[in-house]
Formats: structure tokens, C-alpha cells, sequence
């Protein structure tokens, strides 16, 4: 390959790989929940499939630039491939998938099950370590819960207290709604009696006992 | 200071007052308290702390014209079913330290009104007395009791 065809190909390979770059944190995050997708970019800075990153980096290694050596589909034998030993088109490690762009399973579809937000954590109560999920709701809270959780005033008193899983870590515990009703209970009650004290006056009934 | 004890079974006959022991021909007993109001009349709680006004005298047959003092004093009521005592032994009858026992519970804080009406020239007999019982989620209660 010649020279200029290196650096021409290196400027256009550098400007390709940002808006490669770009367009696949766009993606991932949109596909991915936050917490998965910083785990698959950790993930891939180790593998071979790292942008410049790969004993293949462009210009560097014994295999040209731009001339990949898996044969993959996106002008690998035309010098516009990224990275060129990456396994993928586009210099992604796809280790776990067969397919080209680092996912598997139907289009539109989560292939990734069982990787919601929700993170495992230790947390610590009466002297004990729990497992437990934390999904960042005031279901959480009663995993270290204070006295005022108990009054209809704060949001965590809707929440039942944690549930232990099958997998014996516990959980949040979900909306309440017994506990709705019993906050409506004691709102109903505030209410009355303030209306009472405000706009109710004092009531008197009269009675007669022989 | 007196001490009356007056008792009656329903009937003239069986009606009887006596002080510091012995028998009082009387025309007429008349004790009428009132007490346990707000400003604009009405009974509110507080009873006998709430201020009011007592009128407590007995008119003897001898002299029906004359009205003689119960207070300073004790006077026990007791009628069938009811029982009364009526004690302020204030040298000056200040009216805050009269005490009022109905059936041996002390109804001075929540009394409102007391009358007590034995009218032998008359023949009348009355006795009522009404309480005020306040009560936390109910209207509060204006209780009258007939006694007799």
C-alpha cells in the first residue's frame, strides 16, 4: 500500500472511527441500560477488538491497514477496515455473538435477559450482611429503615419492607397498597380534624336521662 | 359551719333534714347552681372553675319568710337512686371552692347546672342536675339527669 494511501487512508480510518465510535455509544446506550453498557465497553478494551488498541492496529502490525484478516463483510479486502484484527467488521469484539454487529437474537429485541438496572449489593442491619437488589426506589429504603418510614409522610411508607428471593438475596419490596389506604386513613383523619378545629365550631348535643 | 343531710324515699313522709344531727322542720330546701358556661351562655367545659353562681338556702316552718345559709358547709342529698353532695367550706363562700359529688363521682369540672326544689308549701319536689361531658370524635354532650 503506498504512502499516501496510508495517511489519506489514516484520516478518513481516524474520522470513521469517531463517528464509528459515536454512532455505537449512541446505540449502546439506547439498547443497552447504562450499567451493561459500561461492562461491554470495559470488556472490550481487553480484547482484541479495540479500536488501535489490537496487536493489528492500522499501520502497525505486519497485516496492512485496511486489510482485514477474518474476511469480514464491510471492505475488509479494500483497506477500509478499521482496525483489522478485530473479529467484527468494526473492530468490536463479538466473542458472544455470531453475527457482525456485537448482538444476537432478533431485531428489536433484548438478546441480553436478565441484565435490568437492578445491582446486587451487601448491606448490613442488626449486625448481619444481606445480599440484597437495590432498584433505587423508595423501596430501598427499607433496607435501612428509620422511624419516619412508618408515617404516611414519607414516600417509603407506601413500600412494603424487603422480600428474600429464591436466590436468597433480598429484594424491594414493592407498591403497597394496603399501606396507600392506610395513609388515605390517616390524611382523611388530619383532614377532619382540621376542618373541624378551623370551620366546625364546637357541637353540643343535648340529652335527658330519667 | 353547717352539715345537712337531707334523705327522702319519695314521699313526704319519708322525707327528712337534719344539721349537725338534728331534725329541721323545713318548708324548703332550695339549691340552685349554675356554672360551666361560655361567654355567650352556653355550657362549655370546667365546671365550677368556669365561674357561675350558687343559691343554697332552707326556710324553716317557723319562719318561712326568712332564708337561712346552707354554705358555708356540706349538705348530702339522698334520693332514691341518686345521691348528692354539695360542700363549700369557704369562710367567705368563695364560689370557686364549692365541691359537688353526684353518686360518689366528683362532677365539680363538668357540672352546668344543679336544682334542687323541696317546696313542702307548695308541693313541689325537683331535682336535676346536668353535666357536660366532653368527648374526643362525638359532639360533646350536654347530660341532663333527672333526679327526682
Amino acid at each position: 500500500m503506498s504512502e499516501k494511501n496510508r495517511i489519506s487512508g489514516g484520516g478518513s480510518t481516524g474520522v470513521r472511527l469517531a463517528k464509528v465510535f459515536v454512532v455505537g455509544m449512541l446505540a449502546a446506550l439506547l439498547a443497552f441500560p447504562i450499567a451493561d453498557a459500561s461492562a461491554q465497553r470495559r470488556g472490550g478494551g481487553g480484547g482484541g477488538g479495540s479500536f488501535g488498541r489490537s496487536s493489528g492496529g492500522f499501520g502497525r502490525s505486519s497485516g496492512s491497514f485496511g486489510r482485514s484478516n477474518s474476511g469480514s463483510s464491510f471492505g475488509g479486502g479494500q483497506g477500509r477496515s478499521s482496525s483489522g484484527t478485530g473479529s467484527g467488521s468494526f473492530g468490536r469484539s463479538n466473542s458472544s455473538s455470531s453475527g457482525s454487529f456485537g448482538r444476537s437474537g432478533n431485531f428489536g429485541s433484548r438478546s441480553y435477559t436478565g441484565s435490568s438496572s437492578r445491582s446486587t449489593s451487601t448491606y448490613s442491619y442488626g449486625g448481619r450482611n444481606y445480599s440484597a437488589h437495590y432498584y433505587g426506589g423508595y423501596g430501598d429504603y427499607w433496607y435501612h429503615p428509620a422511624w419516619y418510614y412508618w408515617t404516611p409522610f414519607h414516600p417509603a411508607f407506601y413500600y412494603s419492607s424487603p422480600y428474600l428471593g429464591a436466590d436468597n438475596v433480598y429484594y424491594p419490596g414493592g407498591f403497597s397498597f394496603v399501606r396507600l389506604i392506610l395513609g388515605l386513613a390517616v390524611f382523611a383523619v388530619i383532614f377532619w380534624v382540621f376542618v373541624r378545629i378551623v370551620f366546625g365550631g364546637k357541637r353540643v348535643r343535648y340529652t335527658t336521662y330519667s | 359551719m353547717n352539715s345537712m343531710i337531707f334523705q327522702t324515699g319519695g314521699d313526704w313522709d319519708s322525707t327528712s333534714l337534719f344539721n349537725n344531727g338534728q331534725e329541721v322542720m323545713a318548708a324548703q330546701l332550695y339549691v340552685e347552681l349554675h356554672a360551666g358556661r361560655d361567654g355567650w351562655g352556653d355550657p362549655d367545659r370546667g365546671g365550677i372553675y368556669a365561674g357561675g353562681d350558687i343559691s343554697a338556702f332552707v326556710r324553716t316552718q317557723d319562719s318561712p319568710d326568712e332564708e337561712w345559709g346552707i354554705f358555708p358547709g356540706r349538705l348530702e342529698l339522698d334520693f332514691p337512686g341518686h345521691t348528692l353532695v354539695l360542700e363549700n367550706t369557704h369562710p367567705a363562700f368563695d364560689f370557686e371552692c364549692t365541691r359537688l359529688l353526684y353518686n360518689g363521682q366528683d362532677v365539680t369540672s363538668n357540672v352546668v347546672d344543679l336544682v334542687v326544689n323541696i317546696d313542702a308549701d307548695n308541693n313541689i319536689v325537683q331535682a336535676y342536675i346536668t353535666l357536660y361531658k366532653p368527648h374526643w370524635l362525638t359532639a360533646d354532650e350536654v347530660a341532663t339527669y333527672t333526679i327526682i
